[in-house]
């Protein structure tokens, strides 16, 4: 799940109106994008105060949705990144790809895990014992408090899923109508 | 200066800096032996004096081997090769500013990659083997490639010999053999599917239907297979263009295990409700060396789970048969077809080569898959040689052996790493093998792990019970500089 939180260069309603106007002059290009990623569940833009939020629920690994995204519609990218702060800095984002990525990644919210308890097993093996299960999001331990106090915006586990382990594409396969 | 713009620009460009160029980045030396020193920089002033002779070939140091042309067409005895890892750039002087400009999985090491890559479990690099076992001490994987162990022993000496070893520290060696030809422990012939590269090879003379590759999806400043998307050159200039990234990688076979593996399903296969589909009663007796139905089925299993026979003949082009029969005898292409429809092909949907065979995963070339904009875009060059002895099916042993693996291209993260993660493991370019890993080299674990043979009518055989046949047991994210760049290094500190 990505949940990106981007605060507006223009924090008014005028900035506001900038963000709604970028998202609406891309919508079917995004939407297109979306399609060819082909692995995107879910996704949708809000706005919340002076921040540009864009929450999706995708397949597979984090820098190959970006990157593939930014191959796919990378002018929708660069139009609305326009309209953040901090922004101009990673644009085009096709001449700046992994810088891009990585802006992308410090905007993404912190994610309390919730992973099962395999993966942490793996997770814990290859990070020298340093493992995730200490913000596991039923211990609610004083580490995350600091996290909170830290950042106040974090995402609760990876959501619900209503197909948990199974992705996009086998979703719409499944129901017949092409991936 | 900005990436060159056209193919023909390409080509020109490239074959003007082919002498820039470290000769292993653009060919395979096929000679029989390869050595892979692992040193750590002791004193850099001596490891940069050493790279300025290995560039210029002087003070008894083995000179570097370029893309140019041999000299008088003649192969050189030994051919030498640098790979700086992180640590590397860093213990020669490269400048932070420079050091920052590489990619974050580049800097973070294929340690720090492990999950990407499906190190885990049995392959977990807390169990490498040594000098493996201490990633951040490997600065340079220094790589000899001759004809016999002398010459490589002769220019290792050289290279412990430069300022009576004052440079570097070996921290350990890995030496591969290739002692069969282009054949693998698993006993595939290996290798066949390279991209072709625009500037270097001939549209009209290959065979195979994939698109050349744009030299950009292996040379850092170059046009990328992502239309108008350019990989970050680390700057200055001459530190990075003309770079290339290589995932080294010592991977075990498990080749009796796998053995065992085709025993048991095709056994299985032979009983089941689809034995005469895969293998019709007789056909066998065409093949060469008329092989009993077990033997033929066993060898069917195999070339299903690779997506080729294992003398290199495509399922895709030859479904039923190691040996087809060809118009004029002549011997079947090994890279002329695609998955989808095409001139003279229907789509495949698995019944010739299934979605989750080795070779399908790795590179589906046209052929349809979830992620639209990733056809072709993923390309590695793989430079692989067998370690160890070959497996005598006659007597079963526990001797180390597999491949010593060299997957090169210009981002590991868009490259190496999304083949790894999205395709060879999870197999998310397909709905239908979705969840699953690779036969071959997956995350398999020998219980829930399994394979899908699909069959007609929308059916699949399902293999189960897939043990995970291939294991890391070392490796290193490695830079290969051009000569310039190697010349930059060496200049530090001046």
């Amino acid at each position: 799940m990505m949940n990106l939180v981007m605060p507006l260069k223009e924090k008014s309603p005028i900035g506001r109106a900038l963000a709604v106007q970028a998202i609406a002059d891309n919508l079917d290009a995004a939407y297109a994008g979306l399609d060819n990623v082909g692995t995107v569940n879910f996704a949708q833009f809000v706005i919340v105060d002076n921040n540009l939020c864009m929450i999706s629920v995708y397949d597979g690994d984090f820098s190959n949705y970006i990157r593939d995204f930014i191959s796919t519609i990378g002018a929708v990218f660069d139009a609305i990144v326009g309209q953040i702060e901090g922004g101009d800095a990673v644009i085009p984002c096709e001449k700046n790809v992994e810088a891009f990525i990585e802006w992308v990644h410090d905007h993404d919210m912190y994610q309390v895990p919730d992973m099962p308890t395999d993966v942490l097993a793996a997770w814990n093996t290859t990070n020298g014992g340093t493992s995730p299960m200490d913000d596991n999001l039923r211990l609610l331990p004083r580490k995350l408090i600091l996290q909170l106090r830290a950042n106040p915006n974090i995402s609760l586990g990876s959501g619900y899923r209503r197909y948990p382990g199974f992705s996009a594409a086998q979703v719409r396969h499944k129901l017949g109508v092409g991936w | 200066m900005s990436a060159v713009a056209s193919s023909s620009l390409e080509a020109e460009y490239l074959q003007e800096h082919l002498a820039d160029l470290q000769g292993n980045i653009v060919r395979g030396y096929r000679r029989n032996w390869v050595r892979h020193l692992m040193l750590m920089v002791d004193t850099p002033t001596a490891a940069r004096r050493f790279l300025a002779a290995a560039v210029a070939g002087t003070d008894g140091a083995p000179a570097i081997t370029t893309a140019r042309e041999w000299p008088n067409g003649v192969k050189p005895e030994t051919c030498f090769n640098i790979g700086l890892t992180f640590g590397g750039l860093r213990a020669l002087g490269v400048p932070d500013a420079s050091l920052a400009c590489f990619p974050i999985e580049f800097a973070q090491g294929m340690v720090a990659r492990a999950v990407k890559l499906g190190d885990v479990g049995t392959s977990d690099p807390r169990l490498w083997d040594k000098p493996f076992d201490t990633p951040d001490r490997i600065h340079v994987v220094a790589t000899i490639h001759a004809d016999d162990r002398d010459h490589l022993d002769l220019v290792q000496s050289q290279l412990q010999a430069f300022e009576s070893g004052a440079a570097f520290t070996l921290l350990g060696a890995v030496e591969g053999n290739a002692y069969d030809g282009a054949n693998v422990h698993f006993g595939y012939k290996d290798g066949i599917s390279q991209p072709r590269f625009v500037g270097i090879h001939d549209p009209e003379r290959t065979p195979d239907r994939q698109p050349l590759a744009p030299l950009g999806s292996l040379l850092l400043g170059l046009r990328t297979a992502y239309e108008g998307v350019e990989c970050r050159v680390p700057q200055p200039d001459a530190l990075g263009r003309l770079g290339c990234f290589n995932a080294f990688r010592v991977l075990e076979q498990d080749v009796a295990g796998f053995e065992d593996y085709l025993d048991t399903a095709a056994t299985f296969l032979l009983k089941g409700p689809h034995g005469d589909e895969l293998l019709p009663p007789g056909s066998e007796k065409k093949w060469v060396g008329a092989p009993s139905p077990h033997a033929a089925m066993r060898e069917l299993v195999a070339a299903k789970i690779c997506g080729r026979w294992r003398n290199g003949t495509p399922l895709r082009l030859s479904p039923h048969t190691p040996n087809p029969e060809t118009p004029c005898g002549e011997k079947i292409s090994e890279t002329a077809f695609d998955y989808d429809a095409g001139v003279g092909f229907a789509r495949d949907d698995g019944v010739n080569c299934p979605h989750g065979a080795h070779i399908r995963r790795c590179n589906p070339r046209g052929g349809t898959i979830v992620q639209r904009v990733a056809n072709n875009t993923r390309r590695l060059v793989r430079r692989g040689t067998p370690y160890g002895p070959p497996y005598d099916p006659t007597k079963r042993d526990t001797e180390k052996r597999g491949l010593l693996g060299n997957f090169m291209c210009a981002n590991l993260g868009a490259q190496f790493e999304a083949v790894m993660c999205d395709w060879l493991n999870l197999g998310l370019q397909d709905p239908q093998i979705t969840g699953t890993n690779d036969p071959l080299l997956g995350v398999n674990d020998g219980e829930g792990s399994f394979f899908d043979i699909p069959v007609k009518d929308g059916k699949t055989v399902r293999l189960d019970g897939l043990p995970r046949f291939v294991n890391t047991r070392g490796g290193a994210y490695a830079f290969l500089p051009s000569v310039p760049a190697l010349r930059y290094i060496a200049s530090l500190g001046a």
